[in-house]
């Protein structure tokens, strides 16, 4: 079987987006703006060189712009052309189509790039004496990148299947987190073609005691986070297709991003770590979880069917109570473990809080009931600092959400612990009172 | 059509919140039939549908599909149907070849299987001639052929489709109902669900009436006519007498109700063959010109108007 039949989408895509007609184009147009370069370049002080941060830099910006908005939309597009219940209804696996998106999607970009890999190959050429080792250190950090963005892309287009208030109130969140990850990749760029001399690849940092360069770190980082936004999307795809849930799948993501936060020990230079580990492991974990809870919508009719069902329920358990209980264990180990800190109690408690009340707005009858979760968990973090501080009554905020800080004269983990504990219970019941009178 | 029951929902139920969708379906259809799912707008046919295609999770209840059951093997039954909802999108970008080549591939047929496949649904739909166009330029009959064309690629025994005349010109449904007929021959189960209920007459061996999400009533054709009202429909004519014969209709013990239509009187009448001649008799002999006196069928429309509408004269 060829991958054209094993992933039609890849057929699909090559017959609407690489047709002869844009591949002439495409080709004639790349190539005179690489000759272009050269010929401007050739009267700076390294043009092949110069020549090359161009190429490079053309490329994955191409890659980075055009070919992530291409997986970003690949099912939204789906799904607003209304083309989505037809793929459902074939045999293709959610691997088949998530992958042949992932290689489908972005192909007219796969294609300008290799296209600029000549001038790229050539630039090289000129400029070292091992110009394969020199193209394979300058493209491994950019491409895992690009890998990495690709993945997040279909990730997030995958759950514009389920819960479109979450993923309006998640969208802003992804956005700015793309956005901020593009300083580091130009700056990335124009480490070019002496990637070996880059400050990445001098700078070094502790993995579990195994000293490694950063670059290295990052490359392995984004291809392993990649392969986990590759299966979240290909999880969230496969409920679509009715393919089953598996409880472990979301905890184990949240096990292994714990795992590898907290073997981070830190390096030299601007690796040195700031912060101690467990805070920083409990709080990538408790964001993921809090993400997690927005972006799957387990409503009512959920939530009766779920306490319905006579088999499989432990599998179609609500995601952010499995992520929640995953949270508890991770904060119970990291206490263990130590060193010990306040946050590792109280962060789980105030979670707790939130996450509750997340599922009470959606109980309700409310038709936004995440974006309505979302402004008021936001305003009750950002109001009560905000209103008790000219009154010099910021001690108050104890009430509403965790102070990392104690010490003397400072807020003592019971005064902090108790309101949360007290609110957590409270949401707890209304939220199961609710779901009492939704279920009967 | 045979006895054997291709398709069976118990208790199937569907939950939207706190609005109840579908509640408690049950229904069977046998092999070979052509059912008419018939209800008015929120009734639940979508919900319905879409649920025997394994592509919306019942609340409680379950259906089977070629002995399928959807919850526990929903991938197979995709295979068992082809579904065409009532709202789609086609690949605007590919022509009309490409288009059933990729579902083609999507299903795993073969090169050569896929050519026979492909050129035996465009000639089932009239699109042979069509191959080779961009489907952003097709008609809107022609789209909703193709998508039809798709739904056939992987010859499967039960067709559900959602108002495939919706939208269509008068020649468009016209050419449907052919292609209806011609897909029922060959073998094919359908369900279709339509407004358009004066068509469905002509090709429908089942129907089914949602009112609400409700089951109003299910069966053969004729089964669910008889049962929607008592006794048989007379058609009248005359030239003039109207008085008359509204006075001969009153006294009359048989007669249930009538009404004064433009195509004449409709009379519901729970006699037999022989209480139908004695009621012509006494029009005539009442001095009342008939110039029609006929037993009119019951309509897939008066039966959905008469269940769901009881008290409608």
């Amino acid at each position: 079987m060829t991958s054209l039949t094993r992933f039609p989408d890849l057929y699909r895509y090559l017959r609407s987006e690489a047709n002869p007609t844009r591949l002439i184009a495409g080709f004639v147009t790349t190539n005179l703006i690489c000759l272009s370069s050269l010929a401007a370049m050739s009267q700076v002080k390294d043009p092949w060189g110069s020549l090359f941060r161009t190429v490079m830099g053309l490329q994955l910006i191409l890659l980075l712009t055009y070919g992530v908005l291409r997986t970003t939309t690949s099912i939204l597009q789906e799904r607003s052309n209304r083309t989505w219940d037809f793929q459902r209804l074939t045999p293709l696996t959610s691997f088949e189509i998530t992958f042949g998106k992932l290689l489908g999607a972005p192909i007219f970009a796969y294609f300008l790039f290799l296209v600029m890999m000549p001038w790229a190959v050539l630039a090289t050429s000129y400029s070292t004496r091992t110009p394969w080792l020199a193209l394979w250190q300058a493209y491994r950090l950019p491409l895992s990148l690009v890998f990495l963005c690709l993945n997040l892309g279909l990730l997030f287009s995958a759950h514009s299947l389920g819960n479109r208030q979450g993923r309006s109130a998640i969208s802003f969140v992804t956005v700015a987190a793309l956005w901020t990850g593009l300083p580091i990749l130009i700056s990335v760029i124009f480490g070019g073609i002496h990637g070996s001399n880059h400050w990445l690849a001098k700078e070094t940092l502790s993995f579990y005691g195994l000293s490694v360069s950063v670059q290295r770190f990052a490359t392995l980082s984004s291809l392993i986070f990649g392969g986990w936004a590759f299966a979240g999307a290909r999880w969230r795809i496969g409920e679509d297709l009715l393919e089953g849930r598996r409880f472990w799948r979301f905890p184990a993501f949240l096990l292994f991003l714990a795992w590898y936060l907290f073997g981070i020990e830190g390096g030299a230079g601007l690796f040195k770590q700031p912060q101690p580990r467990p805070i920083i492991t409990l709080g990538y974990v408790t964001f993921f979880v809090y993400v997690a809870a927005f972006l799957w919508g387990e409503r009512t009719d959920y939530w009766r069917r779920w306490l319905r069902l006579t088999s499989s329920r432990m599998n179609n358990t609500p995601v952010w109570v499995a992520g929640y209980a995953t949270l508890l264990a991770v904060a119970g180990l990291l206490l263990l473990i130590g060193p010990r800190s306040r946050v590792l109690v109280l962060l789980p408690v105030f979670c707790g809080r939130d996450l509750l009340f997340l599922q009470w707005c959606r109980f309700t009858r409310s038709q936004r009931a995440e974006m309505m979760a979302f402004i008021y968990l936001v305003l009750a973090y950002v109001l009560p600092p905000m209103l008790l501080a000219p009154f010099k009554l910021s001690a108050l905020v104890c009430l509403y959400s965790p102070i990392p800080v104690g010490g003397a004269g400072g807020i003592s983990l019971l005064q902090n612990l108790l309101p949360g504990l007290l609110e957590a219970g409270v949401m707890a019941g209304i939220t199961f009172r609710r779901l009492r009178q939704t279920v009967t | 059509m045979t006895d054997e029951i291709l398709l069976e929902t118990f208790n199937l139920h569907r939950e939207y919140g706190d609005t109840v969708a579908v509640r408690d379906v049950s229904l069977s259809v046998p092999r070979g039939a052509v059912v008419a799912l018939v209800g008015p707008n929120g009734a639940g046919k979508t919900t319905l549908l879409k649920m025997i295609a394994a592509l919306l999770e019942p609340t409680e209840g379950t259906a089977r599909v070629c002995g399928l059951d959807i919850r526990e093997y929903p991938r197979q039954v995709h295979s068992k149907v082809g579904f065409l909802p009532d709202f789609y999108g086609l690949y605007d970008e590919l022509k009309v070849q490409e288009y059933l080549e990729y579902f083609g591939r999507a299903y795993r047929l073969g090169p050569r299987e896929r050519e026979e496949v492909i050129d035996g649904a465009l000639t089932q739909v009239d699109l042979a001639e069509k191959r080779d166009i961009l489907i952003e330029t097709l008609s809107r009959g022609m789209r909703q052929r193709l998508a039809i064309a798709r739904t056939l690629i992987h010859n499967p025994p039960v067709l559900l489709l959602d108002e495939p005349a919706a939208g269509l010109d008068p020649e468009g449904r016209h050419e449907l109902q052919f292609l209806f007929r011609r897909l029922a021959q060959a073998g094919k189960t359908l369900i279709v669900s339509s407004h358009i209920l004066s068509e469905l007459e002509d090709y429908c061996s089942h129907i089914a009436i949602l009112d609400k999400g409700v089951l109003v009533a299910s069966g053969p054709a004729e089964q669910v006519r008889q049962s929607s009202g008592k006794g048989r429909q007379i058609r009248i004519r005359t030239a003039g007498n109207a008085q008359e014969l509204e006075a001969i209709l009153r006294a009359a013990d048989l007669v249930q109700r009538f009404s004064r239509e433009e195509e004449g009187w409709l009379v519901s009448f729970s006699g037999d063959e022989e209480d139908m001649a004695i009621l012509l008799k006494q029009m005539v002999s009442g001095g009342i010109q008939v110039t029609f006196f006929g037993e009119e069928k019951r309509t897939i429309q008066d039966t959905y108007l008469a269940l769901l509408r009881p008290n409608r004269p």
